[in-house]
């Protein structure tokens, strides 16, 4: 939207955050507008969705994110479902350290596709970057091989069409740009600051 | 055998307790319970949606339109938030319609469903089933029966008649029995299909909670009794083979043999029926077993349909209430995030855009006073001489408590200059001399100041009295605000009144040069008095005014003497005598507005009007001046004003003309009492309330009053 006017009205971006649960969606989230981190033990489950409004500029426009932060758990699928439409943007939230949470992502796509349309912004998130084990290993096997290595995370978030950052709520490592990227009107476009 | 449908029928037909009955009460349960409760609930969410979204796209479209064209304040910044929250409601309740939907109502209508069908299948095969065994038990196998109990008593009658006529002949019963056997085999096929024709069981099989098929094969098929029936008439036919070459060696004696023969043929029979008859009873067995199996199917079926009913209740109410809470906390959350938008209103800025443009605005539209053009001295800025305190102070926003420059210029130079001086306020000082320091302090008040060199202190003194004389509203006319201003005055006159040795002007000059500037010199009720009672009146007052200054208008200053003790119980309030004549506790009167006796007793209880100006057409003012001969203190004739309300309590006629007459006194202390009191309803009828300061009051002016002057004779204060 050109500057015309004195104050021109932000851009409204409604992002999504989904994934399995506990990845840590509403952590990201919380380092994102709040700056701030709950250990595991004080972060508890989110129930059904959850709202928060972030206002950002980005390349000198004005931008209004309205964030749904979606349950994981199984039980409030059918509620979350719901929130997909007319969202912008959709971020998939997996934990690096759990497997199971990345193996969970093609059906969280399947289950997004059935709502929004396929210019939607997909972004890719592998959470809990922290907790990474790299080379050479001090930890067990099984530790690591539930592990989900960049590589694999960045090939499949580009067989999805999708952009790929690996961040930390924990220790706030490029969270800022999992929010950033989703703009609208530039799906895919390559964010300099992106790894 | 026959009692058997009947107990079965009765037990398995009775309306109320079979399995269908309670199908039907489970189904309803489900449909007009929980699926018409929750298709209404979606009713009512979607209605409510439907109205959220109406009002959003109502208020949005008028926001989009007022906020248009500035900045948003704080204010509305919040509201847009607060707002934009009722479309995020709106999403939040869509996203619980649609559980209502997938979670909830969906599941409980497919189950209510697949539950009908069952319910319709088992309702058709329970009568189907029993249909057939009541029918194969009453009509199919009492008849067999019969049959084969008619065809053994027959073979016993021809038995018996055979052994009459010749003893025994068995190849002939053999034959009999041989030769009429085909003929029963006509009669034995369509028999036999009539068992098995007309009701081909439906395999049990397919309900699964049905263990063992009932319809095996026991019941005679018909391929079956036709292969058994063909060998039995090759062995007959044989065996009438050997008959015939016997019969052709033994010829007579055919009429026993005949007898024997139909013995033969009736056994056969009966052997026959008999085998029918064990058939028979053996598939109405069978058709018994395969109702007792639905049956015992269709309880199953029910008992699974509860099972299933309250697991699937259960698994939809818990996902019901998970999506309510999950839906209330979206919505906590948002309100949440409302709050948190609507502290950041902030009053302060929002108003300051408006501030800062006040100035200017006003600025730029209020016009610019006309001013006072003196023919001598051209324009003048400021008009004091003629305007009353009251204008004088709104004018300059003058705090409470001030008084006009020229007041305290004037009393400052008096002060300063003239406590000493003789006959300070009593000389006049030169008139070309007072008017110019009038009109110098109209050009410009703010830069006026005295010049004390040329002006000389009785011009100063000139100058104050001509500015109270001619204040448009005498000084005590007015309740406290204006009466405050004059403690100074009268502060500065006791002051004066102290230099009285070097001055001579004591108390009693003063209040003559004074008094009638500040009170007034007219509408003082003159009932029953000469002009110079009038006068002395006022001036026995001003006098007590200024030498009780300090008193009254210091506020630490100790009560002169100590309030009065109250009046013994059952005794009428004495009148006290001291004080000036004049003043008179027990005649105060608070409504009695001060010469418009008239308002007041229309009005009790309205605040005090300003007083009306002297030349007013006003009709009530009319009558009062009429009734006064229409001059203002000249007159000696008796007032006959309209009754007075405050008065309403005294006790006779003489002392209420005795208030009337005393109205100065009563003004002043009136004053006071006010002063003690505030701002107490002024219309209020006196003399009980604020005692003590009302007698504290009188109690100073009358020892000063009572020191000076014998009471009674007024006259002696001129």
């Amino acid at each position: 939207m050109p500057p015309t006017g004195p104050a021109p009205p932000p851009i409204n971006v409604k992002l999504l955050l989904i994934g399995n649960s506990s990845v840590g969606k509403s952590s990201l989230l919380l380092r994102f507008s709040d700056e701030q981190w709950l250990p595991e033990d004080e972060a508890s489950a989110t129930i059904g969705v959850d709202f928060r409004v972030h206002k950002m500029e980005v390349r000198g426009k004005k931008v209004k994110l309205s964030i749904w932060d979606t349950a994981g758990q199984e039980r409030f699928r059918t509620i979350t479902s719901s929130y997909y439409r007319g969202a912008q943007g959709v971020i998939l939230v997996y934990d690096v350290a759990n497997r199971e949470s990345f193996d969970a992502l093609p059906r969280w796509y399947a289950e997004m596709e059935t709502y929004v349309s396929p210019a939607v912004v997909k972004i890719v998130v592998g959470n809990k970057l922290d907790k990474m084990r790299l080379p050479p290993f001090t930890h067990t096997d099984a530790e690591y091989s539930r592990q989900v290595s960049t590589e694999e995370a960045a090939a499949f978030a580009a067989r999805m069409d999708s952009l790929f950052v690996k961040a930390s709520a924990k220790t706030a490592l490029d969270v800022r740009d999992t929010f950033r990227m989703p703009e609208p009107g530039e799906p895919g476009d390559d964010e300099p600051d992106w790894p | 055998m026959t009692e058997t449908p009947s107990t079965s029928r009765a037990s398995l037909d009775a309306p109320s307790s079979g399995p269908i009955p309670q199908f039907d009460f489970n189904l309803k349960i489900l449909t007009d319970s929980y699926l018409s409760f929750f298709s209404e609930r979606k009713r009512v969410e979607e209605v409510y949606i439907d109205s959220l979204t109406k009002l959003y796209k109502k208020v949005k479209a008028i926001d989009s339109y007022l906020d248009d064209r500035s900045e948003l304040s704080s204010t509305r910044k919040a509201w847009n938030e607060v707002r934009d929250n009722v479309e995020r409601e709106t999403q939040a309740r869509q996203a619980f319609l649609n559980t209502l939907s997938i979670d909830v109502l969906n599941p409980l209508s497919a189950f209510r469903e697949s539950q009908d069908r069952t319910r319709k299948r088992i309702k058709e095969d329970l009568k189907e089933s029993s249909t057939s065994h009541n029918e194969f038990a009453e009509g199919q196998l009492p008849k067999l029966k019969r049959t084969y109990l008619r065809k053994c008593q027959e073979y016993e009658d021809y038995k018996a008649m055979a052994t009459a006529t010749s003893p025994t002949s068995q190849p002939a019963t053999s034959f009999q029995e041989s030769f009429t056997s085909p003929r029963d085999l006509k009669q034995q096929i369509p028999l036999t299909k009539s068992i098995t024709g007309p009701q081909p069981l439906r395999p049990l099989e397919r309900r699964a909670s049905v263990g063992t098929p009932a319809n095996r094969n026991r019941s005679p098929s018909g391929s079956g009794a036709l292969s058994d029936l063909a060998h039995q008439g090759k062995r007959q036919l044989n065996q009438l083979m050997t008959f015939l070459d016997k019969g052709g060696n033994a010829s007579g004696g055919s009429r026993s043999t005949e007898n024997s023969a139909r013995a033969v043929r009736a056994k056969r029979e009966a052997e026959d029926a008999d085998k029918e008859y064990r058939k028979a009873v053996h598939w109405n067995e069978t058709l018994r077993l395969r109702r007792a199996k639905i049956l015992e199917a269709a309880y199953h079926s029910l008992e699974r349909f509860l099972l299933e009913g309250a697991e699937l209740v259960k698994s939809v109410l818990v996902k019901y209430t998970d999506n309510s809470i999950a839906t209330c906390t979206t919505l906590t959350g948002l309100a949440t995030h409302a709050r948190s938008m609507v502290e950041l209103i902030s009053p302060q800025n929002d108003t300051s855009i408006l501030s800062a443009n006040i100035p200017r605005s006003l600025a730029s539209s209020i016009p610019k006073p006309i001013l006072y053009y003196n023919y001598q001295v051209g324009e003048c800025r400021d008009l004091v001489y003629g305007v009353s305190m009251v204008d004088y102070a709104t004018a300059r926003g003058v705090p409470d408590g001030e008084i006009p420059k020229i007041m305290r210029l004037c009393i400052q130079d008096v002060d300063a200059r003239g406590l000493d001086f003789e006959g300070i306020y009593r000389v006049s000082g030169r008139h070309a001399v007072v008017q110019d320091l009038q009109l110098q302090i109209e050009r410009n008040e703010n830069k006026f100041s005295f010049n004390t060199v040329t002006d000389d202190v009785c011009s100063v003194a000139s100058l104050l009295k001509l500015y109270l004389r001619e204040l448009p509203e005498p000084v005590f006319r007015f309740p406290l605000e204006e009466r405050v201003k004059h403690t100074k005055e009268l502060e500065h006159l006791s002051r004066v009144a102290a230099h009285q040795d070097k001055n001579k002007m004591d108390a009693k000059n003063l209040a003559i040069v004074f008094g009638t500037v500040i009170f007034g010199e007219d509408e003082i009720p003159t009932e029953g008095m000469d002009l110079l009672n009038i006068q002395s009146t006022k001036d026995s007052l001003m006098e007590d005014l200024i030498i009780n200054a300090n008193i009254l208008f210091d506020d630490h200053a100790p009560p002169p003497s100590p309030p009065l003790p109250p009046a013994p119980a059952g005794e009428p309030v004495p009148v006290y005598n001291y004080g000036s004549v004049h003043t008179r506790v027990t005649n105060i009167s608070f409504p009695s507005e001060q010469g418009h006796p008239q308002q007041s007793s229309e009005k009790d209880f309205a605040p005090p009007l300003p007083p009306r100006p002297l030349q007013s057409i006003h009709p009530a003012s009319r009558t009062y001046n009429n009734g006064n001969g229409g001059s203002n203190g000249s007159s000696n004739t008796t007032m006959q004003p309209p009754k007075d309300p405050g008065d309403f309590s005294q006790p006779g006629p003489g002392l209420r003309r005795a208030s009337r007459r005393v109205s100065p006194s009563k003004l002043s202390t009136r004053g006071v009492a006010r002063a003690s009191s505030m701002h107490s309803v002024p219309s209020t009828p006196t003399s009980p309330r604020s005692p003590t300061s009302v007698s504290a009051f009188t109690d100073s002016i009358s020892d000063r009053a009572s020191s000076t002057t014998p009471p009674g004779s007024s006259v002696e204060h001129s």
